[in-house]
């Protein structure tokens, strides 16, 4: 009896691990994400070659955070971070129209992988202050989400600098995590 | 937009870098620049390409000269900019604060901005993405062609700034049509003096010959003015000429020139055939009505039309000729189409002349075909296959056409015929089959800021239940796929935090009850077993 209730406790009391793997083109602002979410404020951050690693810790949920540079040369490098990755984060710069189709390509590319087929995705349509950040729909669109029919995905409107939408990212994150395992 | 090759790249930067300011950051100086703003065409570290980054890519857009890929107007950009014509040009307008965030939302900046994409893209239509060097052909370039330059520069900024499409100019393409053009004439002067006391800069100020830029018709800009002209120029001036104009225009000037008597035996055959014709397709009340509409309307102008281009086949190919007559082409294949055409008629005035004449002719594949692509072009006014489509009518007219009375094909063509606004919605609906459901997910979350795959496709599902989500979702900030989902899984079409929330939330009641339940059972069992043994 006690196992059954050490059980119980640790299902709803006990942490829970996360993997998530934080991508997107450069300057997108995952570094800026990363460690908003880490350490609350705002770093300047270089571009990052190589990556970033973080555990962040939300609703009792334990999320290891890898965070890879996005310059052109260096996405390659991205698929030897799948392994094991449950949560995808894609880093959208709202304010770079030029470049969405560029960043639909890459997250398409990765969606095609084998190992990422039971992640689940969440977009960040990141520099929502910027004067001309195109919406959430508009992301939605552009990244060919609306035919992504057999995944979970959800776009979050974010401004990293801000701090503002980036807990609400984690929150269906845990909740998806949630549901995985109930 | 192709990037330039792994070779091409690591030569210009190799080039670049030899010029000893382009060593240096722009920003801060220090050593190792191997970061550059392709908006100013400047070279930066590792730093300053950071703050750079965090400005927004609308004021300075960062590539690496080692990890990032470039396109060739990319490459352009850096190779007309360079860090010293910026130091001076930022200079010279009195910008030098350390600040980037004011340096770089200064007036100075946007006016070196815009000069850096006007001259990237001018270099762009000069050289290509052939000529590797482009500064190499300043030193032999006289000073004072400088001048003209610019001249001509400003002149055409208007021009070519709207087609060309480097990276970072979107943002700015509002302010460049508008005002600048005025505003660099008067600046631009100050900038080229100090090319000429500085030898050491790049090209961009010394490059020569702008008639020879304008002459040219190389790669990227031009290639992209092309669609512009297709779609815009040479539609009025071919619907002008297929259309009501060309046919008044080769009546007149037939007049003049042709032989009566060949005119007047070939009306003789063509009533003859009509009349065989008429008779034949006497099938369907609808083709009766429609024919004798168009005889009504065309009758007249017919004998004349017909012989004329009977005539102008036999000319052209007396085989075709003898071919229509035997096989009492025209109407056969007609009667429906004209029918249809007859409806055109009614709702548009445009397409009257064309459809006229195809009920009017029954020989006239040749032209139909003409005035067919023509009106397909209309549909598809968006697309290219003006010309493709043309093209291939002809080769057919040469071929098929004439040998067999291909009528499949006919009804393809007539297609294209339909009501203008038939046409236009099939010509809108080929382009964005894939825009329209996408333009309709956009409306329904314009408020939203985050969207899921399941309120998506839930959405999509049904109406009342797009509305209802719609509504929940107006000044939300996300939309996830379990949202977009929800109505097609669970019935009570679920915001994703609402009942999955209160599952656990439940789960964790009872849990936390039977626990509770266990240990206070426990507990009893405990105390009871006390009182038991020590008889309490």
């Amino acid at each position: 009896m006690g196992l059954s209730i050490s059980n119980l406790f640790n299902r709803f009391f006990g942490k829970k691990n996360m993997r998530i793997l934080m991508v997107g083109l450069d300057a997108a602002g995952k570094t800026t994400i990363l460690y908003k979410l880490k350490l609350g404020e705002i770093v300047t951050t270089i571009p990052t070659i190589g990556f970033n690693v973080e555990s962040v810790e939300y609703k009792n949920i334990n999320f290891t955070v890898w965070d890879v540079g996005g310059q052109d040369k260096i996405r390659p490098l991205w698929r030897h971070y799948f392994t094991n990755t449950q949560g995808l984060i894609f880093v959208v710069d709202s304010n770079d129209k030029e470049r969405i189709e560029e960043a639909k390509a890459e997250l398409s590319k990765m969606l095609d992988e084998d190992e990422l087929k039971d992640a689940i995705l969440l977009v960040f349509a990141n520099k929502q202050d910027l004067p001309s950040a195109i919406s959430v729909s508009e992301v939605t669109d552009k990244l060919g989400l609306n035919n992504l029919r057999n995944k979970k995905w959800y776009v979050q409107a974010a401004c990293a600098t801000q701090g503002t939408g980036l807990y609400e990212g984690l929150d269906w994150l845990s909740e998806e995590l949630a549901k995985a395992f109930t | 937009m192709a990037d330039a090759s792994k070779n091409d790249c690591h030569a210009i930067f190799k080039r670049l870098h030899s010029i000893p300011t382009n060593k240096c950051c722009f920003d801060c100086n220090s050593k190792n620049s191997s970061w550059a703003s392709v908006t100013y065409g400047v070279f930066l570290c590792i730093e300053c390409s950071a703050v750079h980054r965090s400005l927004g890519v609308h004021l300075t857009f960062i590539r690496s000269t080692q990890l990032d890929s470039w396109t060739w107007p990319q490459l352009r950009a850096m190779q007309v900019g360079g860090n010293t014509n910026a130091t001076v040009f930022f200079r010279q307008h009195g910008t030098s604060t350390a600040d980037a965030n004011k340096k770089y939302n200064s007036r100075a900046a946007q006016l070196y901005r815009e000069k850096i994409k006007s001259l990237a893209a001018a270099a762009m239509r000069k050289y290509g993405t052939e000529t590797l060097h482009i500064g190499d052909l300043h030193v032999s370039s006289p000073d004072q062609k400088e001048v003209d330059f610019f001249k001509e520069h400003t002149g055409e900024h208007k021009d070519f700034v709207p087609t060309t499409n480097l990276p970072q100019q979107q943002g700015m393409n509002l302010h460049v049509s508008s005002s600048p053009p005025v505003a660099e004439v008067k600046l631009e002067p100050v900038p080229i003096k100090n090319g000429q006391d500085t030898p050491n800069e790049e090209g961009d100020t010394r490059e020569p010959s702008v008639d020879h830029v304008l002459g040219t018709s190389p790669s990227q800009s031009v290639a992209k003015a092309e669609p512009r002209k297709s779609t815009i120029g040479q539609r009025k001036p071919m619907g002008a000429k297929k259309g009501l104009g060309a046919k008044k225009g080769k009546l007149g000037a037939q007049k003049v020139t042709t032989n009566f008597a060949d005119i007047e035996s070939a009306a003789h055959q063509a009533d003859l055939m009509k009349q065989e014709t008429v008779v034949k397709h006497k099938k369907t009340k609808e083709e009766e009505e429609a024919n004798k509409a168009s005889m009504r309307l065309a009758y007249q102008d017919m004998t004349v039309e017909l012989k004329k281009q009977e005539e102008r086949m036999k000319t052209a190919d007396p085989k075709k000729a003898q071919q229509m007559e035997r096989l009492g082409m025209g109407f056969g294949g007609r009667s429906a189409i004209s029918h249809s055409a007859m409806s055109d008629m009614q709702t548009i005035k445009q397409e009257k002349p064309s459809t006229a004449k195809s009920q009017r002719s029954s020989s006239r594949d040749f032209f139909d075909e003409y005035d067919d692509s023509r009106s397909s072009g209309y549909a598809s006014r968006n697309k290219d296959d003006i010309f493709s489509s043309r093209k291939v009518r002809d080769d057919d007219n040469d071929k098929d056409d004439w040998d067999i009375l291909d009528k499949p094909k006919e009804t393809d063509n007539y297609e294209s015929i339909k009501p203008l606004a038939d046409r236009m919605s099939l010509g809108k609906k080929k382009q964005y089959e894939a825009v329209s459901s996408s333009t309709e997910a956009q409306k329904r979350f314009a408020n939203a800021k985050s969207i899921s795959s399941d309120n998506y496709f839930g959405n999509t599902e049904t109406d009342a239940a797009t509305k209802s989500n719609l509504d929940r979702f107006t000044g939300k900030s996300s939309i996830s796929s379990s949202d977009f989902y929800g109505d097609q899984s669970t019935s009570d079409g679920s915001y994703a935090s609402g009942p999955d929330m209160a599952a656990i939330k439940d789960g964790m009641k009872d849990s936390v009850t039977q626990v509770a339940g266990r240990l206070s059972r426990m507990a009893n069992g405990l105390m009871s077993s006390i009182q038991d043994k020590y008889g309490y």
